[in-house]
């Protein structure tokens, strides 16, 4: 059951924000709502305020300019997974976006929800790490830009004050690059028990230039992308020893909630390896165009 | 608490709705239109599912007032009593339909998939109602009926 | 066999053009005027004592306009169990109590305006509890010095039945046939077990409802969404000190059942309220009440031990059984019962020993569910015969068919135990398990697949295929009961009156069907209307896969009183005796004059011409045994070795149900038990902490939707069973016996890993995995 509340459809980002800092922690900001809705439902939190963000036109947006993307916070995960141009050039956000959730939570979903709830599980995060996102944010007092990877601050918990996230942008892959998205769960509908998202970039010698190597699910309060594991691939040619590697040094950076509903920490970890592994040998094989 | 206006079943509709107020219980029980089911309230049953500018959603977790000046459509705006819809046609004939309380949302999803896609895998129509849980039929014969139906709305089948 | 016009066809449901339309067929889709809304107050603690309660604030809420707890309700104790009378489910809840025994028992309730004012009204109650000492686990609860979970003195068993409340005892029995130590001394092989299965619940997508009302004369209509019309009535009239003709029960649509809507767990709460404000009054459960507050499966600890010969015969059979029925023993007996009485029947060993006891734990309330204790019986004995063929080095479905009961035998097991006491004497009427065994593992590559997957290569995936035959008793024998009623109108057609409960699975039209063929009428001409306990005639409801057995045996004895009292009004139109007539489409025809007679023409004539009578009947048939549904299942598993998921390729299920009275819909029945199965076996699991449920959701407590489903055959295979309606036999249980055990023998056959506990998840199996290779690693 859902308790009383005041509702605003702001028509501009100046208006969104103006109110989020006029109420505070009072506020939240709705845009799907498949995830807030059923938090306020569970009385896990009871905000006196909503600021639906769906009436602003500026939040909507697909664009590609040079080898950069910006989506708009209140895009939908059913126009990301509908744009061509998301699944032929950033392939890995098509791949992370089609398996998650249901037909009907795609339609309703934002991309802005799935990183702004900081719930671990969130699949596209650990995707739009691979490809070095940055977040343009919102605030009364103007704009600022943070690394994707910056954001989180725990479970639920972000580095938003009374800001509105307003964009996100990610770098194209660069040539010779292989990415991939893997994710566990327990059925097909399922939040990640884990999640795993990859790129591999090579030089023309086969050389690792650049790797990205994320996970999420639930392996710490917030997903964790292992510069480590990463540094063990750049710089060299990649097989299976090497990923095999790569996986076990990622995961002795998890830090496992204890979260006995969807499975226990040292399984966790077990299979954080394992997908690893397998998410970079897919990697691998596509970037040689054996996938 | 606001007036909105939105078309339901191609028929312009004014309602009070409170901010909190969800489109599935405006829709069950001020339009009295109670083929939209619960069935969890927390948008993973897909029994409350309609479309809204022709898209599925979760009528269980959209505020009314999201809904103002949109385009809805419920089970009861999908065929009439003399000309049934071919997907509900389908369900009726491949016996997709036992205890018949996901029956709705689940034509509902398979309406939208269809109105995209006229000749969907096996795989595509699964993924289209993974979203709707049934627990009588083990949506075989459901996945059998959206086939049927694609075929007869085809045309290669009567 | 019989040639059939009707029987035996696909028919459309028909409900079906309806339910597709979203018509307002379910409990909650009317409203009434003046309708209040109730909302119960749940037990935060495991076991606790309510020193008091103060409802002060919350009667004083604007809107509200009752509230009921232990103070200002009569202390009735029954049982929610939908059973016979008397019930063989001890007496052992009230209306409210002042003690709770888990979490999420009942504390109080309200009816208010609104369910927002319900919701508020709930949260002003201010109940101080004394927190007692709980326990959780099954093993233990019997020990001396456990904490008692029903210390109250009128709790009861109504029967002369075993219950010793004191040591959380709740159920006992004891079963020996043969000798079983010496079939175990004679054995070459012994192997032993403990098995285990876990909770679960039904997850019918409708949730419990009730909307009670006062009829202008006074009486309370209970409309709900009960598979157990008539058992609803006798236990809302029973908890509400009411006699029965003042309560009327109507089941309209119902969103599914499986066995938690045998239970009234609503409608006496509701119809209280509807007493104490004289309005309509509405109860719906939340999903998560559904989860918690309904009812569950009894998990059980089966320790087994059977022997057999090296030339594949099964000597012993010994099990023992702790089933755990939670805070109250709604079916606690029956369904332990049923764990011997309806699932050792199919081994033909002679030498069988059943000792089972049921406890109460401070967990959820285990009812009814799909499979009855069956279920759980085969997941054990499954497992045993796949490691006894496997010890003596036999294919399991030679030794499934070597130690499988035949037609025309009998099993020591019938006498000796039905669900409750002795059971009735009776032999396999028809079985055609040779024949599921040999079409089913022809359909499913059986032996191919066997070959291909012991010399696959080794690898991060591997696969493996199980096989489990099972059998599964329909009815109550010698209790349960059906009614129909049947009469004809002006233009031939019939009203059918019926209280076999349709909960979805389409008994309306099975037995509309079953009536047609009786009268050799269309299908059209049956205008069924289900139950309605002021109209239609006492039927069990839906339970114990009965319906189109029992029921469709009532209809075809009304089907019989009705062709006789048409064949004496024929015989006086055409001057002709009786024996001339016979029935043909929707007429009577004289073999001797060719002369016929339409049915419209016979009603009429009836109605308002000679001799005035209105052509009806009301017949009853009880259950005189249990007939043997069997089926053989085959299961094909990937497991992956690096993460532990398993996934089932493909799943093939052979039944014989006798007559499949409607193919499509029996084969829906098998589709659907298989999948809930499945998913049982390998996602569904409540997690608990401290007693309370941490995942009564769908988000966290998973079961499969579509695109988790494997390949799936279902073949009916045919038999004709004489004790049936047309040689039909039950089928709304019998495939989910089988699930739990043909995935765990698939993956002992992929990886030689056996899983005794349920459900097989990842982790589990990943463990499994790891301990084997770190075993084998040292020596």
């Amino acid at each position: 059951m859902l308790w009383d509340f005041e509702y605003f459809e702001p028509a501009n980002i100046t208006e969104a924000v103006s109110l989020l800092q006029k109420y505070g922690d009072e506020a939240r900001v709705i845009a799907g709502g498949t995830d807030l809705l059923v938090d306020m439902k569970n009385e896990k939190i009871q905000p006196k305020f909503l600021v639906s963000i769906m009436k602003i036109p500026e939040l909507k947006c697909i664009v590609e300019d040079g080898a950069e993307l910006s989506i708009g916070a209140a895009t939908t995960l059913a126009e990301i997974e509908e744009s061509r141009l998301i699944k032929e050039r950033y392939g890995l956000i098509h791949e992370a976006v089609k398996e998650l959730g249901t037909v009907q939570v795609r339609n309703m979903a934002t991309i802005g929800g799935n990183i702004c709830n900081a719930i671990p599980s969130a699949d596209l995060p650990p995707a739009l790490v691979a490809l070095d996102a940055r977040l343009k944010i919102v605030g009364v007092n103007g704009e600022r830009t943070l690394p994707l990877e910056e954001f989180f601050l725990g479970v639920r918990k972000t580095k938003l004050k009374n800001e509105l996230l307003k964009e996100i942008v990610v770098r194209r892959p660069p040539e010779r690059s292989g990415t991939a998205f893997i994710k566990l769960a327990r059925t097909s509908e399922d939040l990640a028990i884990v999640n795993v998202a990859v790129r591999i970039t090579l030089n023309k010698d086969n050389i690792c230039e650049e790797a990205r190597i994320v996970v999420g699910g639930g392996i710490g309060p917030t997903l964790l992308r292992s510069r480590e594991a990463e540094k063990i691939i750049e710089g060299r040619r990649v097989d299976e020893e090497i990923i095999n590697r790569a996986a076990e040094v990622t995961s002795q950076g998890f830090q496992c909630r204890r979260d006995s509903i969807r499975a226990p920490p040292e399984y966790k970890i077990e299979v954080g390896k394992v997908l690893v592994k397998r998410a970079l040998m897919k990697a691998l094989r596509r970037v040689n165009g054996e996938e | 608490m606001r007036e909105i206006e939105f078309t339901v079943n191609g028929r312009k509709r004014k309602v009070l709705v409170r901010p909190k107020d969800l489109l599935l219980n405006v829709i069950r029980d001020e339009l009295g239109l109670k083929g939209t089911k619960y069935g969890c309230g927390t948008g993973e049953c897909g029994a409350c599912t309609v479309l809204l500018d022709g898209r599925p959603v979760l009528s269980c977790l959209t505020l009314a007032v999201a809904a103002d000046g949109r385009n809805i459509t419920t089970i009861e705006g999908i065929g009439t009593d003399e000309n049934l819809h071919p997907i509900q046609q389908a369900f009726i004939d491949a016996g997709a339909i036992q205890c018949g309380y996901c029956t709705p949302g689940m034509i509902i999803s398979a309406k939208a998939l269809l109105d995209r896609n006229p000749n969907p895998t096996e795989e595509e129509i699964r993924r289209a109602i993974k979203g709707n849980l049934c627990r009588c039929t083990g949506y075989v014969k459901i996945i059998a009926a959206i086939q049927l139906a694609a075929k007869r709305m085809r045309g290669e089948t009567t | 066999m019989r040639e059939f016009k009707i029987v035996g066809k696909s028919v459309k449901k028909i409900d079906a053009g309806l339910l597709a339309q979203g018509k307002p067929l379910f409990t909650d889709d009317v409203k009434f005027e003046d309708m209040l809304h109730a909302r119960i107050l749940w037990s935060p603690h495991a076991h606790a004592r309510i020193r008091n309660i103060d409802t002060s604030e919350a009667e004083a809420l604007p809107g509200v306009h009752a509230v009921l707890c232990y103070k200002n309700v009569p202390r009735v104790p029954h049982t929610s169990a939908g059973q016979g009378w008397p019930e063989p489910s001890p007496y052992d809840m009230v209306m409210f109590d002042n003690k709770v025994r888990y979490v999420g028992d009942r504390v109080a309730a309200v009816a208010a305006e609104t369910e927002e004012i319900a919701e508020k009204a709930l949260r002003l109650i201010k109940v101080d509890y004394e927190i007692l000492p709980a326990i959780f686990d099954p093993e233990k609860a019997m020990e001396e010095g456990a904490p008692v979970i029903h210390d109250e003195p009128d709790c009861r068993q109504v029967l002369p039945l075993f219950y010793d409340p004191k040591h959380n005892h709740c159920a006992h029995i004891e079963v020996k046939t043969g000798d079983p130590d010496r079939g175990l001394q004679e054995a070459d092989i012994v192997v032993e077990h403990t098995v285990k299965n876990h909770y679960a619940q039904h997850c019918a997508l409708e949730p419990h409802s009730c909307i009670s009302y006062l009829d202008p004369m006074g009486r309370l209509v209970v409309r709900s969404s009960t598979q157990v019309p008539y058992y609803a009535r006798r236990i809302i009239a029973q908890c509400l000190q009411l006699p029965e003709r003042m309560v009327r029960v109507i089941k309209p649509r119902i969103g599914g059942g499986f066995g938690s809507k045998q239970e009234i767990v609503v409608e006496d709460v509701c119809a209280m309220l509807t007493l104490r404000t004289r309005r309509p009054v509405r109860l719906v459960f939340t999903r998560p009440e559904v989860f918690v507050s309904t009812r569950t499966r009894h998990p059980m600890v089966m320790r087994v031990k059977t022997g057999a010969k090296k030339d594949g015969t099964v000597t012993a059979i010994k099990m023992r059984v702790i089933s755990n029925t939670g805070a109250y023993g709604p079916h606690c007996m029956t369904v332990l019962g049923s764990t011997c009485a309806k699932t050792l029947p199919l081994y033909r060993c002679p030498n069988i020993e059943f000792i089972g006891d049921t406890v109460y734990t401070n967990l959820l309330n285990a009812g009814a569910y799909r499979g009855y204790g069956v279920l759980q019986g085969t997941f054990a004995m499954g497992i045993m015969m796949d490691e006894m063929a496997h010890a003596i080095g036999m294919d399991p479905i030679e030794f499934w068919k070597k130690n499988t009961i035949r037609v025309g035998e009998t099993s020591p097991i019938f006498s000796a135990l039905s669900e409750i006491g002795k059971g009735a004497e009776q032999k396999v009427d028809s079985c055609a398990l040779p024949e599921c065994i040999d079409r089913g593992a022809e359909a499913f590559r059986w032996r191919e697949k066997r070959e291909r997957y012991r010399n696959q290569p080794d690898g991060p995936i591997r696969r493996g295929v199980g096989m489990v035959c099972t059998v599964h008793g329909g009815t109550v024998a010698l209790l349960d009961a059906s009614s129909v009623t049947a009469k004809m109108n002006e233009d031939g057609s019939f009203n059918l009156l019926i209280s076999a409960s349709d909960v979805g699975g389409g008994c309306d039209t099975v037995l509309s069907q079953i009536f047609a063929e009786a009268l050799d009428i269309p299908l059209d001409d049956v205008v069924v209307y289900p139950t309605d306990t002021d109209v239609t005639p006492y039927d069990k409801g839906a339970y114990a896969s009965g319906t189109t057995y029992l029921s469709g045996l009532a209809v075809i004895k009304t089907a019989e009183e009705i062709k006789k009292q048409i064949f004496k009004v024929a015989s006086e139109m055409l001057n002709e005796p009786p024996e001339n007539l016979k029935l043909e489409n929707k007429g009577v025809v004289s073999v001797k004059s060719g002369n016929r007679l339409e049915f419209s023409q016979i009603a009429r004539r009836s109605l308002y011409s000679k001799n005035q009578t209105q052509i009806a009947a009301t017949a009853s048939e009880y259950s005189r045994l249990h007939p043997q549904t069997f089926t053989a299942q085959f299961a094909e598993v990937e497991v992956d070795m690096e993460t532990g998921q398993v996934k089932v390729i493909s799943y093939v299920c052979a039944v014989d149900c006798g007559t499949a009275i409607n193919p499509t819909l029996a084969e829906g029945q098998v589709e659907g038990s298989i999948i809930n199965g499945i998913s049982y076996a390998l996602t569904e699991k409540f997690v608990f902490e401290n007693g309370r449920v941490l995942n009564p959701n769908f988000r966290d407590y998973k079961i499969f939707s579509a695109p988790d489903i494997p390949e799936i055959k279902t073949i009916l295979v045919p038999s004709y069973d004489p004790t049936g309606p047309f040689g039909a036999k039950p089928i709304g249980e019998p495939a989910m016996d089988g699930v739990l055990p043909t995935i765990s023998n698939a993956i002992y056959n992929a990886i030689g890993i056996r899983f005794t506990e349920s459900p097989f998840t990842p982790e589990k199996v990943l463990r499994a995995i790891k301990l084997r290779k770190s075993n084998r690693a040292q020596p």
